[in-house]
């Protein structure tokens, strides 16, 4: 029985692996390995026309290189949603009523006995709208028939694809963008396919106002979906497993097995000594370091406004605070603020596009580093700090306290005062620094991507 | 030949809604039983198209004083006002008068709107000895009382007190005070009926056409799926997200909840505007009204039938369809109130939190059908049938009428 990995994911990416990207490039890569070793483990890939197809092992080593040699770049956003579309017709009746209620009672009996005499006209009024903006829709876009008479949405046909009955299946991509997952359940069902997927966190759901548009009800259905297809989903965190299930309970789903599965930390390129100038300058000087896309839910606001408060409160000689990461959604106020404010101008600075050397670079030199994020899946920056020996200012928010365990101490991310205390003692106690970092290079134990690789596919057993 | 005189507030003649569909079967019962059967409706003409009225229909025009309750128009209690309108001179009684047949030996009225009409006509000295039989298909006061607060239209105390008046009178002048459910049986028992009697909802036995099963099973989702058939009634979607806490994630990423009747709209509506919006729309399939082959084909086709009812009165005709169906039930406890005897069968289950509605439709639509193609054991379910639930009253009637014969 052939264990299938899916690759559509870095199949279609041509950017340096990040996040999700790294996770399905390292265990691709870790898949080559156990079929070097003589297991049966073939890869696939799934188009919306014509469903999953094999690929062969060439293909992907090719797409592993292409990935590993490209440069830095932002991450991709979610898309917007387009929001339901209402029916004015369904709760006509009702809306008329509450209006009604709110005159007084002669007008509004007059008024309702006015169109209770025409409601069989105005009901075929409606009835005729909803037939002629059906069949409109109908005409225009025939494949868009939605859900009033269209029970299947999948095209490809699920009698042709390269798997066999108890085969197993490893999805660990960008599933919501990529896949059916509809089409993916017929075809389990039909060919008794045993399914892994992946969840990296539920915060569409959870936090949708911290994301962009109104990605609430589309993820729903797709953590609804995950459900229904998986056997097993492999969580990122303890918090994101806990999440996703009361998720899954909430809407009533079912509940598959789950598994934590702990992400790599290594960086993986070699020290280059082609360092940037940007970064060379920055390397001379004492700096905070915060690896993140700028978005509302990481939380740079918080940091800022400390800054601004020690700064206020006459704390010179500040290390300079280094944001990395491409600026994103909803934060355009607070880049005006960092710009324009004369007090922390000399102490902020955001870089973009910093290459994977450049960024071990920052690791190595700066003092610390800071992850104030309002809610995380895991909490990748922290774990690659921990991993470069530094100590980070934590978010005591959802996974981030399972990252490093005892090592660091975990601040409130919206409380101003505790940064501005945490930042100023270890900005000014070299040895109460030194000691974290000791006791970091003691008992931090870096997880090596291999290992969860391993882990992943190990979680079909 | 004996005589009964069967009123309601709505013509018979192409039933649709339960309170049709229950007075149709009851004429039905009465004729099966020998008896010769005259049914008068007194109904609003806003409502049913000509094509749908028995020749004795009486119309309470639009535009009739007697529309006003004390003076003002109050929404949704025309059938509350329809009694005053049919027993007064001004109003519709010498129109009925015309259309009473000479002898009466039963005057059958179901639901209490239509009491004073009752008594207006036992006044008469032809009909003074007429049985009175009342057939209650609800407690009324508490669901108008539950509809109206539903359009959160105020002030209605004096019109609930008024009909729960008009109930509790009808129950304790009737000879017999007929049942559906037996919670109502008892409240109608306590209320004083001199004979009370339970007659519950029943249903018509379908059989599927070949060519409209085979039309609807292209249409329909291959995979197992739940079918949910339901008036515009206030409480069949009023309270839907009580019971399915506002989520269709149980169903199957290739399946749906598929729902026939004028429900329709109002439950899109519902499930569209909750927030898991988009989930829910992405399970719902809508059929809107159907004929009745399309209906048959559609409930002989469905896997499941769900009954999401939490509140109200009477017994639903839909679950002792779906009972009778042999298929899975999934309902409310208030569902299945008039069908408590069949709470056993393995194929129902009843749900009383969202948690345990969305366990049991997960469970049923991925388990195996209940029934093979010969369909489910019919003689066993023959209790469930109209002619089998309502056999009781034209045989009690008979006997108050031969009681009354030898006073």
């Amino acid at each position: 029985m052939t264990t299938w990995f899916d690759v559509t994911t870095i199949l279609g990416w041509h950017r340096p692996a990040v996040g999700i990207i790294r996770t399905e490039a390292e265990a691709a890569a870790h898949a080559l390995e156990l079929i070097a070793a003589g297991e049966d483990v073939k890869f696939c890939f799934y188009n919306h026309s014509t469903g999953y197809s094999a690929i062969g092992a060439g293909e992907v080593t090719a797409t592993l290189k292409r990935i590993s040699a490209g440069h830095s770049s932002a991450p991709s956003q979610v898309a917007v949603i387009s929001s339901n579309k209402s029916s004015i017709e369904a709760r006509v009746k009702e809306k008329a009523l509450k209006v009604l209620n709110r005159l007084p009672t002669k007008i509004s009996g007059r008024i309702y006995q006015f169109f209770q005499q025409r409601r069989v006209s105005i009901v075929e009024a409606v009835v005729g709208v909803r037939h002629l903006r059906s069949a409109l829709r109908g005409f225009f876009k025939p494949a868009h028939r939605g859900h009033v008479f269209n029970p299947s949405s999948q095209q490809a046909s699920i009698t042709e694809h390269p798997f066999s009955k108890g085969d197993s299946y490893i999805s660990v991509g960008l599933d919501w963008d990529n896949k059916n997952l509809p089409y993916l359940y017929e075809l389990k069902k039909n060919v008794g396919l045993r399914v892994v997927l992946f969840c990296y966190d539920v915060i569409p759901v959870r936090l949708p106002h911290l994301c962009v548009g109104d990605v609430a009800a589309r993820f729903a259905n797709y953590f609804t979906d995950v459900a229904w297809c998986a056997d097993k989903i492999l969580c990122i965190s303890e918090c994101t497993r806990k999440d996703l299930v009361a998720l899954l309970e909430e809407l009533g789903a079912p509940v598959p097995e789950t598994a934590v599965v702990k992400l790599g930390c290594q960086l993986s390129h070699e020290l280059s000594d082609n360092i940037s100038p940007e970064v060379k300058a920055l390397l001379k000087e004492r700096f905070v370091l915060f690896v993140s896309t700028i978005e509302r839910r990481k939380n740079h606001e918080v940091l800022y406004r400390a800054y601004a408060r020690l700064i206020d409160e006459g704390v010179q000689d500040l290390p300079k605070l280094v944001f990395v990461g491409m600026p994103g959604w909803g934060v355009g106020d607070l880049l005006a603020d960092i710009r324009l404010d004369p007090r922390t101008k000399p102490y902020i600075r955001i870089l973009n596009n910093v290459s994977d050397s450049d960024l071990m670079h920052l690791y190595r030199h700066c003092m610390m580093t800071a992850f104030p994020s309002l809610y995380e899946g895991w909490g990748l920056p922290v774990a690659e700090s921990l991993a470069a020996g530094k100590y980070c200012l934590a978010s005591s928010a959802a996974s981030i306290p399972e990252v490093g365990g005892e090592l660091l101490d975990y601040l409130e991310p919206w409380d101003v005062s505790v940064w501005a205390t945490e930042l100023q003692k270890y900005a000014f106690d070299p040895f109460a620094l030194a000691a974290k970092e000791e006791a970091i290079k003691r008992d931090y134990k870096p997880v090596a991507w291999a290992e969860t690789a391993q882990f992943i596919f190990a979680s079909l057993k | 030949m004996k005589t009964v005189l069967l009123l309601s507030t709505y013509p018979i003649i192409s039933p649709r809604h339960g309170g049709q569909v229950r007075v149709a079967n009851i004429a039905k019962t009465f004729s099966e039983n020998g008896w010769d059967v005259t049914h008068l409706a007194v109904y609003e003409p806003e409502g049913y198209p000509p094509s749908t009225l028995g020749a004795n229909d009486v119309k309470f025009p639009a535009g009739s004083s007697f529309r006003k309750y004390k003076g003002t128009y109050v929404p949704l209690i025309n059938d509350l006002l329809s009694g005053e309108f049919a027993a007064s001179q001004e109003g519709g009684f010498a129109e009925i008068l015309k259309k009473l047949p000479a002898v009466i030996d039963v005057i059958h009225v179901e639901q209490p709107w239509l009491w004073p009409l009752v008594m207006k006509i036992k006044e008469m000295p032809q009909y003074s000895n007429a049985c009175l039989v009342y057939g209650s298909q609800n407690i009324e006061a508490p669901l108008k009382l539950e509809i109206l607060d539903s359009y959160n239209i105020k002030g209605a105390e004096p019109v609930i007190a008024d009909i729960e008046a008009l109930e509790r009178k009808a129950a304790l002048e009737a000879d017999i005070a007929v049942a559906v459910t037996q919670a109502d049986f008892d409240i109608l028992r306590e209320w004083g009926a001199k004979m009370p009697l339970l007659a519950p909802n029943g249903i018509a036995p379908w059989n599927a056409k070949a060519d409209v099963l085979e039309t609807w099973k292209s249409r329909l989702p291959r995979s197992p799926w739940i079918l949910y058939v339901a008036s515009a009634h206030p409480p069949n979607f009023k309270g839907f997200n009580e019971c399915l806490g506002s989520s269709l994630a149980c169903i199957p990423p290739d399946s749906k909840l598929v729902v026939v009747g004028s429900v329709c709209e109002h439950l899109e509506s519902t499930l569209r505007d909750s927030r898991w919006g988009q989930l829910n729309l992405s399970r719902l399939q809508l059929l809107y009204m159907l004929p009745d082959d399309d209906l048959d084909a559609v409930k002989t086709l469905a896997h499941a039938f769900l009954l999401p009812i939490p509140h109200g009165g009477g017994s639903n005709i839909k679950t002792a369809e779906a009972i009778y169906s042999g298929k899975y039930v999934v309902g409310t406890e208030s569902a299945f109130r008039g069908f408590e005897q069949h709470l056993n069968l393995p194929e129902i289950s009843v749900a009383r939190t969202p948690s345990e509605f969305h366990a049991a439709i997960r469970n049923r639509l991925t388990g195996p059908a209940t029934v093979d193609s010969k369909g489910p054991d019919k003689d066993a379910r023959e209790s469930l049938t109209w002619a089998r639930s309502l056999e009781s009253i034209p045989r009690a009637a008979a006997a108050v009428i031969e009681k009354k014969a030898q006073a």
